[in-house]
């Protein structure tokens, strides 16, 4: 199903959802009703599993819902969520995966004239984002999904614009060495 | 942007739409919102007092503690007396459109009342509690003097997102009293509830009803899992005396039934304990009687007995 660039967005790029602001009882529901599938499609983007994308966007709402006409009340409430979106994704990930995992097996490419060629490649694509360390796969995401610049990336991560800029560089050497070896083309 | 660049981009697109779907996002979302509403109570009053307990210097807290038995110390006996005494909150808010009546709950000997906003425009969920001790606390704060209720008082703003935390204490007819909220309220708003306290004496509600306590304890913890008592002399915190609802937890080598439940009794040095399977609440409840006391097998099974689980309780 092709998507719509801005749903993923920065949060400066991301639709006001103007009731929200307005920090109403309703607002809350109107929010999760709006801007829940796009808050879905990022944490599942973001952790590469189904259920911890689900639980991920259930906690941080959950946690957020009494709060809300306080989070309402910020400049883009959608921005602070997602944030806290990553934060805890990043949590969780510390908790229960001490180490980097390893990259994950790569099916060998079809011929880059056949029709599935496209989507081969970016099946390869999914599977080494499954490898990288979480942080990686952070700024990636942020980077490439949500077309964030460095500089908001450096501050919804609380990090340094040189640490996004490595970390991303790392994970993109890695992924090239990893697309070379089996051979994959890209299809731009 | 190169093509790995775009193969990147193409395939974090295409995933997206493998996405769960929303429906019912919104209902789940509330269900765990409401389950952490209703533990929240309980949860705050934990991390209140760990923060305490780590504000407080070390050799303070060594001090607070019951004094080791000697070995040749003689253990009390515990005797069991019928019915059981809630201790009462001795404060209130005024009735307040957009503000729940409040949910009272010791921990530690510490009295809390939570008053729960259902108004998050105009008002902020408040939590007065009420303690023998001046409070301590953990985290780094501003802190200025204010006058409340004709008395001296500390204001405590600690500036976190998305909402400032205040928190006013002052001492008031030998204890110390805490309100705490958000800046929902201004510094004089805050002032002005304290101001508004009254008196009262607002019952905490058991999770169990007792047919039998422990006589000549008082009540040093109840929340919606556990009741525990303290001797009478003792310092609020060192409960002896412990009745806990627990999610339900294997229980091997039953030896006895309690009201018809599998139950096991054990004996150590350090307590004796008494595990319930309660299968009808999907719960384990246990009963441990510390070191310092003795009670005999038969008045254990016989409290057991008499512990009445109430829609209210909730295991931890």
């Amino acid at each position: 199903m092709p998507l719509p660039r801005q749903i993923p967005g920065a949060p400066a790029r991301a639709p006001v959802i103007s009731d929200a602001r307005t920090g109403s009882p309703d607002s809350f529901d109107e929010f999760v009703q709006t801007r829940g599938w796009a808050l879905l499609r990022f944490a599942y983007v973001l952790s590469g599993d189904s259920y911890l994308g689900e639980d991920l966007v259930q906690e941080v709402l959950a946690r957020m819902h009494r709060r809300w006409p306080k989070v309402a009340a910020m400049d883009s409430p959608e921005a602070y969520v997602r944030t806290a979106i990553v934060r805890q994704f990043l949590s969780w990930r510390r908790r229960r995966s001490a180490g980097e995992s390893i990259l994950a097996e790569v099916p060998e490419p079809s011929a880059a004239d056949e029709p599935q060629h496209h989507v081969v490649v970016r099946d390869q694509m999914w599977r080494l984002l499954a490898g990288l360390p979480r942080s990686q796969r952070a700024v990636l995401v942020l980077r490439f999904y949500c077309d964030l610049p460095d500089d908001e990336i450096a501050a919804l991560l609380n990090c340094g614009e040189s640490t996004v800029r490595s970390q991303a560089s790392r994970a993109l050497a890695k992924m090239r060495i990893m697309l070379a070896g089996k051979g994959a083309r890209g299809d731009g | 942007m190169d093509d790995l660049d775009r193969m990147l981009a193409g395939s974090l697109h295409d995933a997206a739409g493998r996405a769960p779907s929303p429906e019912g996002l919104l209902n789940a979302v509330r269900r765990r919102s409401d389950r952490y509403r209703r533990r929240r109570v309980a949860a705050q009053l934990s991390a209140l007092a760990a923060v305490a307990a780590l504000g407080i210097p070390a050799g303070i807290v060594l001090a607070n503690r019951p004094a080791p038995l000697p070995a040749t110390a003689t253990r009390e006996v515990v005797r069991l007396a019928a019915g059981f005494q809630p201790p009462a909150f001795p404060y209130t808010l005024p009735p307040t459109v957009g503000m729940k009546a409040p949910i009272v709950t010791l921990r530690d000997g510490d009295l809390v009342a939570s008053f729960e906003a259902t108004d998050q425009r105009d008002h902020a969920d408040t939590t007065v509690t009420v303690t023998s001790g001046k409070p301590a606390f953990g985290t780094a704060a501003a802190e200025t003097p204010v006058q409340v209720r004709g008395r001296n008082g500390r204001l405590r703003t600690v500036d976190v997102r998305p909402a400032a935390q205040l928190t006013l204490y002052w001492q008031e007819s030998g204890r110390w009293i805490q309100l705490a909220t958000d800046d929902t309220y201004t510094p004089q708003e805050v002032v002005a509830r304290a101001d508004a306290l009254s008196s009262a004496s607002i019952a905490v509600p058991p999770p169990f009803r007792l047919d039998y306590s422990p006589a000549g304890m008082v009540a040093d913890t109840i929340s919606p899992s556990t009741m525990s008592f303290r001797p009478a002399g003792a310092p609020p915190g060192s409960a002896a005396f412990t009745v806990v609802l627990r999610k339900p937890r294997p229980l091997t080598g039953a030896d006895r039934t309690v009201a018809g439940h599998d139950a096991r009794l054990t004996r150590d040095a350090g307590a004796v304990r008494l595990a319930v399977d309660v299968t009808d609440w999907e719960a384990t409840l246990e009963i441990t009687v510390g070191a310092e006391l003795t009670i005999s097998d038969d008045d254990l099974v016989r409290f057991a007995a008499g512990v009445h689980i109430l829609n209210r309780s909730d295991p931890e």
